[in-house]
């Protein structure tokens, strides 16, 4: 017998569209922009079927400057339906749509509580105040960098207290750190399940007394969003203990196939390979989208890096891919790979080449890249509407690093090319 | 390696010379060599370089031949590296020259020792970098010629693609990101990225509206509510004016019915079809008076005819006999005709089978051929036990075929062997086995090789004796003087004997006279000494020494050949012996035995080759009786199993009770014919039974016509055939007589049909009769012409009622029933045409002003919604963030792809600067030290930029020079610079060579002339460095510089 059956979402921003596709089908394009909806009804779906007796959501529902009246529409919707089976939804906002954010003016079904910027709490039966209650509260706008978590203390008459809060918990440097609070400030609060959001990974922080949960976001938009995405189904038992499942609502699942070309024999093995891996990705039961990286040393290197072969060879998987439902689409193929030379052999050589290999080893072990590295770069990124949308610090010195490894294997291709006689290899276009 | 003293045997102007010219060594390690002009500095020069790498293999090369006479070539004595001696000689001749070197004592070593003492450096290498003039110290090609460019310009570090990469990566950045470009693909996703974000801001804005949409939609709404109650208003009151207007004919229709109705009293007991009613009475009653007289004639008819018809009905009581015999009749003809040929059929096959049967023989008859089995199993079993038979007869027949012919080839191998033996008798033993035949005739071609040798040297010996008799008596006669009339010889003892005097006075005389007297002595002795040795060494005319030295060569080569020819001589009795011949072996002797040998061989071979005949054919013979017995057993064996399988054939024979004679194919044959007397057995008892069948048939019809036949009064008769045309009258009588009962049985009902139907129409008239009467008293008449005047009336009243119930239903369809309807007739009586036309165009203009106000209504609601449905569902603003994304990850890619392009350049020239700084050539590193200290510190630096062929000057103050802009003194001090870092270098690796320079200092300022001598002094400490030069002031520089040098004149001419 359960006190209280509820699922937990966060994290939905509906209508917002897929990042890393450089290009896409119409078709394919068209479902990816309906993803996030379709995830969205799956947990309304969810929610009918369960027969919850609420929905929490945990913020960062859309985002507010895109202004899209299409995602508070159909947010409403959903919530409509759970208000028409007798649902009540609690909705707090988060950084992407904080309370001064763009908003139409829809009125929310009845049943849905909307909670402001300050802490309130809510019986989730009317008919009941001191039985479950939800707390919780709502960005006022999007830089909130108070510990919000400390605002929230429970009161005694309650029997069940449900935090509901959009924030970063122990610092994630994954995320922006916004309402951070660590797991101590919350077990302080004295509430009973923290309904987090803000972090798109589903993680449990802590099970018991209380039981931090964030369920991670329902769609994954990205590459690094891969893997199965949902919500968690909660079930408070009369013992006051929580039993969470997390559900799986993702319409499209970002994978990433990694191949190692330093065992491949040639071109036709790597297809083989590649059309291996991408046909156990098509068996699965949901739309897929696939990165493929290529790393390893190997004598491939050279063609794969030759004119636009990495693109060409994306064009030939999604021919091959063609058709498939559900469908599977590759964003994008990745050549990380590197010429197959012994490197730690020919760095001891006292050549030029050996000074270059030298030299990048000397900059991956200072603390902070040298400054000369990063100087010629600043005539891009350092310019207005390029540092725009390249972000405000485009180049992290993890990121510099990872270049300066790829610009070695430029540099090494140049000189072994020069060396063969060959002339320099012509560079894959980006 | 050192130069220690040099000999010129003869090479340019220098005949048998020797530097030092006293015998002494070079026994310093920089020696400044000095004389005037065209001492021979060059030409002492190109002797060390002759010496030590050859000469020119091309003769138009050689550029210094013996002038002074002796050979062309001399002597080096040196030392190596760990200073063993050595003396290294080259003369002109084939190629570089006939090279010896020599160690210590005399000892020849391999010449390949020299290339090692030279450290394998090339003729090249020496000319432009150890041993060179001031020509070669200007010329920029000299070190290129020399290979040493790789050395000096950092080629080999593996840079070569470094200026080719740093190209190429600008080339490829440029392509993708320019500052300020438009057509790079950066600048074209930063437009596009400009054109999303402009729509973006479009699609925002019009979200942005939505909120006051609504608010517009909901104030129209509003409106059009009440735009619609008005419109419902004006539509009732235009609705009700046109009805009334539509209504007014109808209403004037109905005030004249009302009107012409009042003048008609009505009359119920009139149905309105009166007149039908009446007309339908009298005609119904016309109709039946006529059918009553039809009936009655027709019962006479059927009377009359039913009166006339007769029939036999004795014969239809046997109906079901003549019935039979119909059915029967047919197959009874058939049978009639069929009888006379089956019998003959059943006669013939009786014949046919009694024959075969007897042909079977005695012992079979019908009844046993019909037992007797032939099944399938028999037969398998028949084929299989005869094949068996069959196959054993057969082996049994092959066997003794195989006998035959086994017997026959042993005698044919037998008479073979007899003939071969008989052969080999014939021919004679041979007279020595193969191995001492083959021991003999290699001895002997061993021995005529000698012959042959001894008489080439004998040949030769004579040769050479009378080339040495030749020379002998072609020597001049010319002899050198006795030493004591040589003039050199005559000083040397004069000088001697005064010295001797003046010794001997100074010893008389005692204290400072014996010094005097000593120092005296010892100049004279030197002085004598030195006559002496010149006096040895004064040259002998020349013909008479070649012609000496010829003759004690072609001694050599005479006593040469004499002891070749004794050496043959000497091992020719042992060559004798082994060929078995006597010591004085001649040549014929030779080629006697090698005869004999021949024939030998020959008798050999043919006795070799009869044996094997003989061998093979003993093979064959006992192959061919192997053969007999293998064939003879076969036979045995063949043999037994055919009896075995001949009791088996009799065996199965008797348990089918047949012949013990009969073979399987006769067998096979019998089973054959069995089969088909059979065959015809079974045809003969079916052919009777048929017979039978038909026989009955024609006994049963004849059994059942007769007695009717008889019954009929017909005679009895005779044949079968008879009967048949009796029977079919028989038959006939049957169905006239049955057709004839029947007519009369219809005709009969037909009677009883017509009988009532008259006595229905009868009925049916007097009904009639009776409802004429009834409807004219109905009408209170009885009269029918009062009757349909009164009829016509009414049908008026009710032609005028259906009118006037019609316009009022018309005008209630227009005003509603009950008070509405009241009310609108009152509105109708109180108005005319004209003022309901007026009312109803009022009416009608003003639910038009309605209707467009609220058609108006709608459309901005419309418009509202769908603006409102437009937001709600627009997925634009979705596919351009969608494009958006797509261009932003473009744009990453692009600027990464520049980012790593950009760093691989930066990585370049890092790596290129910090080589430059740090990690120049062990060459130029020696080489900014040399000329830093010549230049006195001017130039600190030298800078071989990578991927260059070139030298950077790079100043104290940091600017840089190439080296064409240094003046001329400069650029000779930069070049000798870079060859004492060339030699350093290979000094360190390879080996010291000697350093030779001639007059290199002339360009040079006093300064610099200076530190250059001090930098050769330098030098001087790893290799040996000679100067040559022809100005006094170079050797007076080198002296003050470099107290420890060794000087040394040049030696006179030869």
């Amino acid at each position: 017998m359960a006190i209280v059956r509820f699922v937990h979402a966060a994290d939905l921003h509906l209508d917002s569209p897929f990042r890393g596709l450089r290009e896409v089908e119409p078709a394919i394009g068209a479902e990816l922009r309906e993803a996030t909806f379709v995830a969205y009804d799956k947990i309304i779906d969810l929610c009918l079927a369960e027969k919850v007796d609420a929905l929490l959501v945990a913020g960062d529902i859309y985002d507010a400057r895109d202004r899209s009246l299409r995602a508070q529409l159909r947010f409403r919707d959903g919530l409509q339906r759970l208000a028409d089976a007798g649902i009540r939804s609690f909705v707090c906002h988060g950084n992407h749509d904080p309370l001064d954010g763009w908003e139409a003016q829809i009125d929310m079904p009845e049943g849905c509580q909307r909670f402001g910027s300050e802490v309130e709490a809510v019986p989730l039966d009317p008919n009941e105040p001191d039985a479950v209650v939800v707390y919780g509260v709502s960005f006022p706008q999007q830089d909130v960098y108070e510990n919000l978590a400390r605002r929230f203390q429970r009161d005694a008459r309650h029997l069940y207290a449900i935090g509901l809060l959009h924030a970063n918990v122990g610092s994630d440097s994954g995320h922006a750190p916004y309402a951070p609070c660590t797991v101590e400030d919350l077990e302080r609060s004295g509430m009973d399940y923290w309904a987090l959001g803000h972090v798109h990974t589903r993680r449990v922080l802590r099970e018991h007394d209380p039981v931090v949960v964030y369920p991670g976001n329902p769609q994954g938009r990205h590459r690094r969003e891969s893997g199965a995405r949902g919500v968690a189904l909660v079930d408070i038992g009369n013992d006051r203990q929580a039993q969470v499942q997390f559900r799986d609502v993702d319409v499209v699942r970002w994978e990433t196939i990694v191949l190692n070309i330093a065992e491949l024999s040639g071109e036709q093995q790597l297809l083989e390979g590649l059309d291996e891996r991408l046909d156990g990705i098509a068996t699965a039961d949901r739309h897929a989208v696939v990165v493929v990286r290529l790393v390893g040393r190997g004598a491939l290197h050279y063609p794969l890096r030759r004119g636009d072969t990495a693109e060409d060879l994306r064009a030939r998987l999604n021919d091959s891919l063609r058709g498939r439902d559900p469908f599977v689409w590759c964003a994008a193929v990745e050549v990380e790979t590197a010429p197959p030379f012994d490197r730690a052999e020919r760095r001891q050589a006292q050549d030029f080449l050996a000074d270059i290999l030298r030299l990048v080893d000397e900059i991956q072990a200072e603390e902070t890249p040298p400054a000369w590295l990063r100087e010629p770069l600043a005539s891009l990124y350092e310019q207005g509407k390029p540092r725009r949308y390249l972000g405000q610090d485009p180049v992290s010195d993890a990121e510099l690093l990872q270049l300066v490894d790829r610009a070695e294997e430029r540099c090494v291709e140049a000189l072994l090319a020069a060396e063969d006689g060959s002339g320099a290899t012509e560079r894959s276009a980006p | 390696m050192k130069l220690r003293h040099l000999h010129l045997t003869g090479f340019g102007h220098f005949g048998d010379v020797d530097l030092p010219a006293d015998g002494a060594d070079l026994s310093g390690r920089l020696t400044v060599i000095h004389g005037p002009n065209e001492a021979g500095k060059s030409t002492l020069l190109e002797f060390i370089r002759t010496m030590l790498f050859g000469f020119p293999v091309r003769e138009r090369d050689r550029r210094f031949p013996p002038l002074a006479g002796g050979r062309h070539g001399g002597r080096l004595h040196v030392l190596d590296d760990e200073e063993r001696a050595y003396v290294i000689e080259r003369f002109a001749g084939r190629g570089s020259g006939t090279l010896t070197v020599s160690a210590e004592r005399g000892r020849r070593v391999d010449p390949a020792t020299l290339q090692r003492m030279l450290g394998h450096a090339s003729a090249l290498l020496f000319k432009n970098v150890f041993a060179f003039d001031l020509d070669q110290l200007r010329d920029v090609t000299a070190l290129q010629e020399a290979g040493v460019t790789d050395s000096i310009y950092s080629a080999g570090v593996g840079a070569a693609g470094l200026t080719q990469a740093l190209a190429q990566f600008d080339a490829s950045c440029l392509k993708i990101y320019r500052p300020n470009g438009r057509k790079q693909p950066v600048a074209q996703v930063l437009a596009g990225l400009a054109s999303v974000e402009e729509k973006l801001a479009a699609s925002a804005a019009a979200a942005g509206q939505y909120g006051k949409l609504r608010a517009e939609r909901e104030t129209a709404e509003r409106a059009l509510a009440k735009a619609d109650a008005a419109r419902t208003r004006a539509q009732h009151e235009s609705v009700r004016a046109v009805r009334l207007h539509d209504a007014w004919s109808d209403w004037v229709t109905l005030r004249e019915v009302e009107r012409e109705l009042e003048r008609i009293a009505p009359r119920p007991e009139f149905p309105s079809d009166a007149t039908t009613r009446l007309e339908n009475a009298e005609a119904s009653l016309a109709e039946v008076s006529a059918r009553f007289e039809r009936e009655r004639t027709e019962l006479a008819r059927c009377r009359s005819a039913a009166a006339a018809i007769k029939f036999d009905a004795a014969l239809l009581e046997t109906a079901a006999e003549i019935e039979t015999l119909r059915r029967k009749r047919d197959s009874f003809t058939t049978a009639l005709d069929e009888l006379p040929a089956g019998r003959a059929e059943r006669q013939s096959l009786e014949q046919e089978v009694a024959q075969d049967v007897g042909a079977l023989g005695r012992a079979w008859n019908a009844d046993r051929v019909e037992r007797f089995d032939t099944s399938a199993p028999v037969r398998k079993e028949l084929a299989e036990v005869g094949a068996a038979y069959n196959g054993a007869l057969q082996s049994q027949r092959d066997a003794e075929i195989a006998c035959a012919s086994a017997d026959r080839r042993l005698r044919d191998e037998s008479a073979r062997l007899d003939a071969v033996r008989e052969a080999l008798h014939e021919i004679p033993d041979p007279i020595l086995d193969a191995e001492t035949l083959g021991a003999r005739r290699a001895a002997v071609n061993r021995l005529r090789d000698e012959l042959v040798s001894l008489d080439a040297a004998r040949t030769l010996r004579d040769q050479e004796h009378a080339r040495l008799g030749e020379l002998q008596t072609q020597r001049p006669e010319a002899q050198p003087l006795p030493f004591w009339q040589r003039t050199e010889w005559i000083g040397a003892g004069a000088t001697a004997a005064v010295g001797t005097l003046a010794l001997a006075g100074g010893v008389l005389a005692g204290g400072t006279g014996l010094i005097f007297g000593l120092v005296a002595a010892g100049l004279l002795a030197a002085t004598a000494i030195f006559l002496a040795l010149r006096a040895r060494k004064a040259p002998v005319p020349l013909a008479w020494k070649q012609f000496d030295k010829a003759i004690r060569a072609q001694k050599e080569r005479a006593e040469a050949a004499a002891q070749a020819v004794q050496a043959i001589e000497a091992r020719l009795p042992e060559r004798a012996a082994e060929a078995a011949l006597g010591e004085a072996a001649s040549e014929s002797d030779v080629a006697e035995a090698k005869e004999g040998l021949d024939a030998a061989q020959k008798v050999l071979d043919m006795r070799l080759e009869h044996e094997g005949d003989l061998r093979a054919v003993e093979r064959q013979v006992r192959l061919a009786q192997q053969d007999v017995e293998r064939a003879r057993t076969a036979a045995k064996e063949a043999d037994a199993s055919a009896e075995a399988a001949r009791r088996a054939w009799i065996l199965w024979l008797d348990s089918r009770e047949l012949a013990e004679t009969m073979q399987p194919d006769e067998v096979t044959e019998l089973f054959g014919r069995l089969d088909t007397v059979r065959a015809k057995l079974r045809q003969l008892a079916d052919r009777r039974r048929r017979l039978a069948a038909i026989e009955h048939d024609v006994e049963e019809f004849c059994g059942l016509a007769e007695p009717l036949l008889e019954q009929r009064g017909e005679a009895r008769y005779q044949t079968p055939a008879q009967l048949g045309p009796a029977v079919d009258a028989l038959i006939a009588a049957f169905d006239a007589s049955r057709e004839a009962k029947e007519e009369k049985e219809r005709l009969a009902a037909q009677v009883k049909v017509a009988r009532r139907r008259l006595a229905d129409v009868t009925a049916e008239q007097k009904h009639a009769e009776e409802a004429l009467q009834h409807l004219l008293a109905s009408a209170g008449v009885d009269d029918p012409v009062e009757y349909r005047r009164l009829a016509a009336q009414q049908a008026r009243r009710a032609e005028l009622e259906p009118q006037a119930r019609e316009c009022i239903a018309g005008l209630v369809r227009r005003s509603g029933p009950g008070q509405a309807f009241e009310e609108f007739r009152a509105t109708l009586e109180a108005s005319d045409l004209d003022s309901l036309q007026r009312n109803r165009q009022r009416t009608a203009d003003r639910l038009a002003d309605q209707e467009e106000r609220r058609d108006r209504l709608i459309a901005r609601l419309g418009e509202l919604q769908q603006q409102l449905t437009t937001l709600e569902h627009d997925i634009s603003a979705a596919e351009l963030r969608q494009d958006r994304e797509a261009l932003q990850t473009e744009l990453a890619a692009q600027a990464r792809e520049w980012a790593t392009l950009t760093l691989a350049k930066a990585l370049l020239e890092q790596a290129r600067r910090r080589y430059e700084e740090e990690r120049q050539p062990e060459v130029v590193r020696r080489a900014e030290e040399y000329f830093g200290r010549i230049t006195g510190g001017r130039y600190p630096r030298l800078n071989a930029p990578l991927d260059q062929q070139q030298i950077e000057i790079i100043q104290a103050d940091g600017d840089r020079k190439t080296p064409a802009e240094l003046s001329r003194g400069t650029q000779e001090q930069l070049y000798l610079s870079l060859r004492f870092g060339l030699i350093e270098e290979f000094a360190s690796h390879s080996a010291r060579l000697p350093v030779i320079v001639d007059d290199i200092l002339v360009n040079f300022d006093p300064e610099r002339a200076e530190r250059a001598a001090g930098a050769l002094r330098q030098l001087a400490r790893s290799n040996q460095v000679l100067v040559f030069t022809c100005h006094p002031s170079t050797v007076d520089l080198f002296q003050r510089v470099a107290p420890e040098v060794e000087t040394l004149p040049l030696p006179d001419r030869g």
